[in-house]
């Protein structure tokens, strides 16, 4: 059954939506927007948010399951969505044995709630919870992550996004969308990130076990009160772990899976869309790698970068997403079809070194009709005959 | 055709053509590059040694220095394998040539079963002790080998094993195993060694993971195991034949489990039924078929600092009596070493140990010595391109597994 008028009729809830073939088949649910919203709750003029890290599994793809830090027990975390000039609240609780600070990318919080250990508070210690506070502002797309142990917790999982929003929002104002969604990259080793979680591990239960008996020491953890201090107790004889002689890692990581929140191809979210209609898509990169993103079949208009919105939105096809950054695009529904958007360094769209994986994603038009998506209706190969496959799109594992 | 001629034509074209198969798979589609380890381990000390009877004797000891190489990788279920071989340098008494394969195995595991076969370390005892070779206290630690001439240990540690392990939740481990120790002492002469299983025994251990040492009790380790030697004609004589018992138990026990000053305690103890009637020691291998008695335990000191060992100190002792003999046997040993930590995996390592014996055990092993030891230890484990974790890992312990 054809979805066009359905669509058309523009009376169409989500759920009917969710239940037509073509987003059974495609994956799509349809949400009014992703990843989930975690609710506040209210305290006068304040919106109290909660949120906890804890150890648990992720499924990056079909069969791939690794070990994570997840906020909420999600990766990403929950999104966290406030309006400009909101007063926030968050408690945050560690669940884990380890150590862990959030810091606010990209938001004017007060420099002692920005997150950042030994500089701006000291960590967030197993069993304890720590509540930060601050005013939303600048208005836009934003995340949270750790920042104890970045290199490790980022691409463990500890992210999420954080969207201020604006009832002005100039953005809505021009192109005017219902639908929105936030995609979060990142790109995981996940050997070192076993390896060094379970070292991690290792050590804080030794460094608990002898802080329970209030025998704190501050070398144990290279902590010192300034430079000098740590030179001169190197002329003493302590090894800082970063030299080869003490406990210094054989190498950097180098990431073998790529994935969107939280997944790989073809766990990978799509994106849905309606002949006509304007999405606005949220990127944000938690990851150490570099991002050139690129959309078939279309231009689409990048409209904030850092959430500061663009005075002039640029038409493009393909945009770079650097580590850090946060880049906020529309994409109208002009062309209708099954569009891929994936990372044209196609290293990244690759599962353990496989192609294709990693971050590859579809655009996918509801209202598009089923004869459409007959496979080769201009004749050719025979593979759907032999395969008894009639429709498009498949899941594809070996190209 | 002759037929013997037919055969010998089918076979050829069979291993041929298997060869082809096994050549072209590997060929076209290349192999899952597999985890690499490597574990190397360096013992270089200088000997002196002064015996009761007045002679001295200095020299210097390689012996137990070996490299172990292993390769592991995931099979299609959520099992895995591991090829293990390693060599080591062994005593220069030993007979046993310059290099001794003493690893050479395969291991097929998943989360609770572990399947092992080739050679290697038998479960000759439950636990080791912190002397500086491994076969320092082997006469009171190790089930010693009845089938051997006795020239050497590693007839009594190595052998062709089959063994079985059922781990049940995540510490208790029942492990029925299958050996063949070595032979060259027979009953007649022209009798060769027939490579079946020449002993068995079942083993049940409680074992408290090392990466969960600082969040353990009193407890670390317990074990208990009954272990037999299937002695036949061609070991005793026309007609004879006889089953040697052979039962350990052992503990560890955490004195001090503080990550600074770590303190724990080990001992085990083990007896051997011996063969019937056995009153008198005619040779070497006869110690392992005597009935007897054996109790060997350690004491540990551990500094560690900024999360490293930097001294260990150990005090062991041990006895062991053969109290069926006609006068009394008896071997007493105590022994102390310091291990100094200098580098990342080069310790300074010195020891002390004296070994009393009484009765007929003197006559083989010799008279009482004191022997002073110094040198370097040089250890080395690592993983190269690693895939996926170990069943003792935190994160599979305490997070739940990921095969």
């Amino acid at each position: 059954m054809a979805l066009t008028g359905s669509v058309a009729a523009g009376a169409v809830g989500m759920a009917a939506l969710g239940a037509t073939p073509l987003l059974a088949q495609t994956g799509v649910v349809a949400p009014k927007r992703f990843p989930k919203t975690l609710k506040p709750t209210i305290f006068g003029d304040t919106k109290e948010f909660k949120l906890y890290i804890d150890i648990t599994r992720q499924e990056l793809a079909p069969g791939m399951v690794i070990h994570t830090l997840a906020f909420n027990g999600s990766v990403p975390g929950p999104e966290i969505r406030v309006k400009r000039g909101d007063k926030v609240r968050v408690l945050f609780e560690n669940r884990t044995e380890l150590n862990h600070t959030i810091h606010w990318h990209g938001m004017y919080v007060p420099w002692r709630m920005d997150g950042v250990p030994y500089v701006t508070q000291m960590p967030v210690m197993p069993g304890e919870t720590f509540v930060y506070e601050f005013e939303a502002q600048p208005y836009g797309t934003h995340f949270y992550h750790c920042h104890w142990g970045t290199l490790l917790h980022m691409q463990a999982g500890m992210y999420g996004s954080l969207i201020v929003e604006d009832d002005d929002d100039p953005i809505k104002k021009r192109f005017d969308y219902d639908r929105e969604y936030t995609l979060v990259y990142s790109a995981h080793d996940v050997n070192f990130l076993r390896e060094e979680l379970n070292g991690m591990l290792d050590r804080m239960k030794e460094r608990r076990y002898l802080m329970k008996n209030g025998r704190f020491d501050a070398k144990r953890f290279s902590l010192f009160d300034s430079k000098e201090e740590l030179k001169n107790a190197i002329e003493e004889g302590y090894q800082p772990p970063y030299l080869t002689n003490r406990r210094s890692s054989a190498r950097l990581p180098q990431p073998n899976w790529f994935t969107v929140n939280g997944s790989s191809y073809p766990n990978t979210p799509n994106l849905a869309i309606r002949s006509g209609e304007n999405i606005r898509v949220r990127l944000i990169n938690a990851g150490t790698e570099e991002h050139y993103l690129h959309l078939h079949g279309h231009d689409f208009w990048l409209v904030c970068d850092d959430g500061i919105p663009l005075s002039q939105p640029q038409q493009m096809n393909t945009l770079r997403l650097s580590p850090g950054k946060t880049l906020d695009m529309v994409i109208e529904g002009t062309n209708r079809g099954l569009w891929t958007f994936h990372d044209h360094d196609t290293r990244r769209v690759t599962n353990n070194g496989l192609y294709p994986g990693g971050n590859l994603l579809v655009l996918a038009y509801e209202d598009l009709p089923d004869e459409e998506r007959v496979v080769n209706p201009m004749g050719g190969m025979k593979m759907d005959k032999m395969a008894k496959m009639n429709m498009l799109p498949k899941v594809a594992l070996d190209e | 055709m002759n037929n013997k001629y037919l055969l010998k034509g089918i076979r050829f074209t069979v291993a041929t053509c298997l060869s082809i198969i096994a050549l072209t798979a590997t060929d076209i589609h290349g192999q899952v590059t597999p985890e690499f380890g490597m574990a190397a381990r360096g013992v270089f000390s200088g000997n002196f040694e002064d015996r009761n009877s007045g002679s001295h004797s200095a020299v210097s000891d390689f012996s137990d220095s070996g490299l172990l190489l292993g390769l592991r990788q995931k099979l299609y279920s959520n099992w895995r394998s591991r090829f293990v071989m390693g060599m080591q340098f062994p005593d220069a008494d030993s007979e046993l040539g310059q290099v001794f394969y003493h690893q050479v195995f395969i291991q097929v595991e998943n989360l609770h079963n572990i399947i092992k076969f080739g050679r290697s370390r038998v479960k000759g005892s439950l636990i080791e002790f912190p002397t500086l070779r491994d076969d320092d206290a082997l006469r009171f630690t190790e089930k010693l080998n009845p089938f051997a001439t006795g020239k050497n240990t590693e007839d009594s540690q190595y052998g062709n094993v089959l063994e079985y392990t059922r781990i049940f939740g995540k510490r208790v481990w029942l492990t029925a195993h299958g050996e063949h120790y070595a032979e060259s002492v027979f009953s007649m002469p022209n009798q060769v060694d027939e490579f079946g299983l020449n002993s068995a025994g079942v083993n049940l251990e409680y074992r408290v993971p090392a990466s969960q040492r600082w969040n353990r009790g009193l407890i670390q380790y317990i074990g208990v195991a009954v272990n037999a030697f299937f002695l036949e004609d061609r070991h005793l004589g026309p007609e004879r034949s006889e089953t040697l018992i052979n039962v350990i138990a052992a503990t560890i026990i955490n004195i001090h489990p503080d990550p600074v000053n770590f303190w724990d305690f080990r001992v085990q103890g083990s007896f051997t039924n011996g063969l019937t009637g056995m009153k008198r020691l005619r040779n070497e291998v006869d110690l392992a078929r005597a009935q007897s008695s054996a109790i060997y335990a350690s004491l540990r000191y551990l500094r560690r600092t900024l999360e490293r060992p930097s001294i260990q100190v150990t005090l062991s002792g041990g006895y062991k009596i053969y109290p069926e003999l006609y006068n009394s046997s008896h071997q007493v040993q105590v022994t102390g070493n310091v291990a100094v930590r200098i580098g990342d995996g080069l310790d300074l390592v010195t020891q002390a140990l004296y070994e009393k014996r009484n009765g007929q055990v003197r006559n083989f092993l010799g008279e009482d010595r004191f022997r002073f030891q110094i040198g370097f230890v040089y250890s080395l484990e690592q993983i190269f391109n690693s895939q996926f974790g170990d069943r003792g890992s935190l994160l599979n312990l305490e997070h739940d597994y990921i095969p």
